[in-house]
């Protein structure tokens, strides 16, 4: 983005300090807060904007760099610090975050937006009455226009203990995580592993861990004592019942809390709900519903007291998104609104997800597989039956541990037709052992009649492999250095698969997007493969892992060179 | 060059609005395009809009802008539920992401302006109160300045800084909370 302004000598002064109150208070509020806060430094035309400010973004700055040393079994908590310099407690900062918009106390503060605190953990933040505080504050000064609430009380919690793991010919277990070099190209993510699970963690003991079905990949058994910040066992924190009485409250995210939902509420402004690691059972979610009338976007992450959920009684529902509910078995939806729908977790089963008035409008779906590779049969079957529930969709979004991972076998249940699909996005690791992509590649294409825009991304991939496949197709090069990038000679490239070039590449495909392309042999080779057989390609963006610049040029010219029409437009980041 | 052009078929049964521009220049929108403006939609609902909305403050080159992206956006809120929201358009929603898309490339595209423009931007959007386009220029000017020290933005915005020393001490201390 240029910005072509002649120096501002020239251009009229200081015109940002002319702007009303109110409009540098929205400028502010794109901050975060402490930002916001310093502008008072600028000149005494910004001393007391910040009370014009009607958002208030705060997340804790991360202080607790996780040591990998076997030997300091537990990081040291945050509690007070000895150092006198010490940064001051996060839920100091917050409250004085909100105190310092009345600072100017001839004004009211503008009415509040927006109040978003994130914090690493609410151990940190003492008490409950400093949250009910800050509720309390935002509920009281929400603007009539609408109040959009988020806390995450402990924000940098994973999403779930499934990362993402490729199955291995031959695997074998690595003995000490990180005592050793890790075969990270069996498990990367966040950590390398699922940790081991801590009773009590979060308030409903007795619970153990569904850790399904991939003992056999992600070997989950722990001896060593190693408590990770997401294991620490925590005090709940319950939101305050003033809240659910909010007539304002136009979008709620909440992680790591209570509902505990009064007997009658009712949220009249309520669009969008995020609840995030909510210990509620299933049916105080549903009891959600009713309450809101104009609920149109739910997520639920993560909450793992979910096991069915019953969404009937929302009509309005346009999205609904399901991440790492792991316990959550059945879900019936009113579809008859429905129009995104995002899934996230194991392969569900048949009877996993209802969709009452019919899947016709859901237009974009997200598909996300965690944890291990999907490779059973009965995986393959329930997969494919899923998506046969979105067959209208027209953005379709597949994300496994592999790229394309379980298309590139036959089963008896056949992909249905796609033909409303423009865009496919595909996310996964593609190793340079699995020349098997080419095949699943082929098969969804093929499956995909009217599709114009084709996304990859590619999840970054370990250099450093435990050991090498013996039925590697690469041509005997090795990746080099410590970069994920590569460019070996352009002929190392695995031979074209005979597979079919599908009917879209060929006529209808006019956009391919690579990210975190790292131009291994396998990826170049499907790089070739599909810019080589769609001519009506108009538009091509790459974005390169990081590496040198060097390779970069030289990958950027072997795209090129296969990109057929040659005067399409083309982006390389 | 000033008329509402194209893009508006669906809606040609629908009122025009005259709006003239502070250089006296005519543009004819839709209704539909026009209400983005909340001004100038309480000027609709007071029935004063007939011969024309003066525009004092906006001229001709702003207004065409700001009409430009009043039509794409409305395209968007016709979409949504009439109710006029504090959040900017459809963009909450991932209703149809293709579109979506477009309008983000439309309004990135929009936003590629010089910096007289951009506050001449704000200064409209502000006065006809249009939340989206107010949004989407605050925006920018909040991340050309993030991260940046109070003496880098004075330099890129000509802010002197009249404070004293002892004032900006006192600022320092009041929001103390700010600078850990």
């Amino acid at each position: 983005m240029m910005d072509r302004s002649q120096p501002e000598s020239f251009a009229g002064g200081d015109r940002l300090s002319k702007l009303e109150d109110h409009v540098l208070g929205n400028i502010l509020s794109f901050l975060p807060a402490n930002e916001a806060a310093r502008a008072a430094l600028l000149s005494s035309r910004w001393r007391h904007v910040f009370a014009a400010v009607h958002t208030l973004s705060l997340e804790e700055p991360e202080r607790l760099i996780p040591n990998p040393d076997p030997d300091s079994r537990r990081y040291s908590s945050s509690g007070p610090s000895p150092d006198p310099r010490a940064p001051p407690p996060f839920s100091v900062v917050v409250s004085a975050a909100i105190i310092a918009r009345h600072q100017r106390r001839r004004r009211d503060a503008a009415p509040l937006r927006a109040l978003r605190v994130a914090t690493e953990t609410y151990r940190a933040v003492g008490d409950s009455s400093t949250v009910d505080q800050w509720v309390s504050y935002a509920v009281h000064q929400a603007a009539p226009d609408g109040l959009d609430l988020g806390l995450r009380l402990r924000c940098r919690l994973p999403l779930c203990r499934h990362p993402y793991a490729l199955r291995r010919v031959q695997y074998t277990a690595p003995e000490n995580v990180y005592g050793r070099a890790p075969d990270p190209d069996m498990v990367y993510g966040l950590h390398r592993r699922p940790p081991p699970w801590t009773p009590g963690l979060t308030g409903h003991g007795g619970h153990e861990p569904d850790d399904d079905d991939n003992g056999s990949v992600v070997s989950s058994d722990d001896d060593e004592p190693v408590l990770k910040p997401w294991q620490w066992v925590e005090p709940e924190y319950t939101v305050p019942r003033l809240l659910f009485s909010c007539a304002e409250l136009r979008s709620l995210s909440l992680g790591s809390c209570r509902l505990a939902l009064p007997p009658t509420f009712t949220l009249p402004s309520l669009v969008i709900l995020l609840l995030s690691h909510v210990t509620d059972a299933g049916a105080d979610v549903e009891r959600l519903v009713p309450g809101c009338p104009r609920l149109a976007d739910l997520t639920l992450e993560a909450c793992d007291a979910v096991t069915a959920l019953s969404l009937l009684g929302s009509t309005r529902l346009r999205r609904l998104a399901l991440r790492c509910c792991h316990k959550l078995a059945a879900v019936a939806v009113d579809s008859s609104q429905l129009q995104a729908f995002e899934y996230r977790g194991a392969v569900p089963d048949a009877t996993f997800l209802t969709l009452h008035g019919g899947a016709g409008m859901v237009a974009y779906c997200k598909v996300d597989i965690c944890g291990a590779e999907a490779t059973s049969e009965e995986e393959l079957t329930n997969l494919r039956r899923f998506l046969q529930l979105f067959v209208n969709a027209k953005h379709l979004h597949l994300e496994s541990a592999r790229l394309g991972s379980g298309f590139d076998k036959d089963v008896p249940t056949r992909l249905p037709a796609f033909s409303s699909l423009r865009h496919l996005e595909m996310r996964g690791c593609l190793p340079d052992y699995d020349t098997g992509v080419m095949d699943a590649m082929s098969r969804i294409l093929e499956h995909a009649p009217n599709l114009e825009v084709l996304s990859l991304a590619f999840h970054p991939q370990a250099h450093s492999w435990g050991g090498r496949q013996e039925n590697s197709s690469i041509s005997g090069e090795e990746l080099l250095d410590a970069h994920h990038l590569s460019y070996d000679h352009p002929y190392s490239v695995v031979a074209m698969s005979e597979a079919m070039i599908p009917t879209c590449l060929k006529s209808r495909v006019r956009e391919i997007n690579l990210v975190h392309y790292h131009g291994g042999s396998v990826q170049r080779a499907l790089a070739k493969f599909l810019l080589r057989n769609a001519p009506a390609v108009d538009k091509m963006w790459c974005e390169f892992a990081e590496g040198p610049m060097w390779t970069q040029v030289q990958l950027m010219r072997e795209i090129k060179g296969w990109l057929i029409n040659k005067s399409a437009t083309t982006r390389f980041a | 060059m000033a008329s509402a052009g194209s893009g508006d078929e669906k809606a040609a049964a629908a009122a025009m609005i005259t709006l003239i521009s502070s250089d006296n220049e005519k543009f004819e929108v839709t209704e539909a395009t026009a209400t983005l403006s909340q001004t100038i939609r309480h000027m609709i609902e007071d029935g004063c809009t007939d011969g024309g909305v003066p525009l004092p403050n906006v001229t001709s080159k702003i207004l065409a802008r700001v009409i430009e992206y009043c039509k794409k956006h409305a395209t968007a809120a016709a979409g949504e539920e009439g109710s006029s929201s504090s959040f900017s358009d459809a963009a909450f929603l991932e209703v149809d992401r293709a579109f979506l898309e477009e309008l983000e490339e439309f309004d990135d595209a929009f936003l590629e302006v010089d910096r007289a423009t951009l506050f001449d931007l704000i200064l409209a959007a502000n006065y006809l109160d249009i939340k989206g386009l107010l949004n989407l220029t605050c925006q920018k000017v909040a991340d050309s300045v993030k991260g940046k020290t109070p003496e880098q933005i004075r330099e890129m915005y000509n802010i002197v800084n009249d404070l004293t020393p002892e004032e900006e001490a006192e600022i320092r201390r009041e929001t103390q909370w700010a600078f850990e």
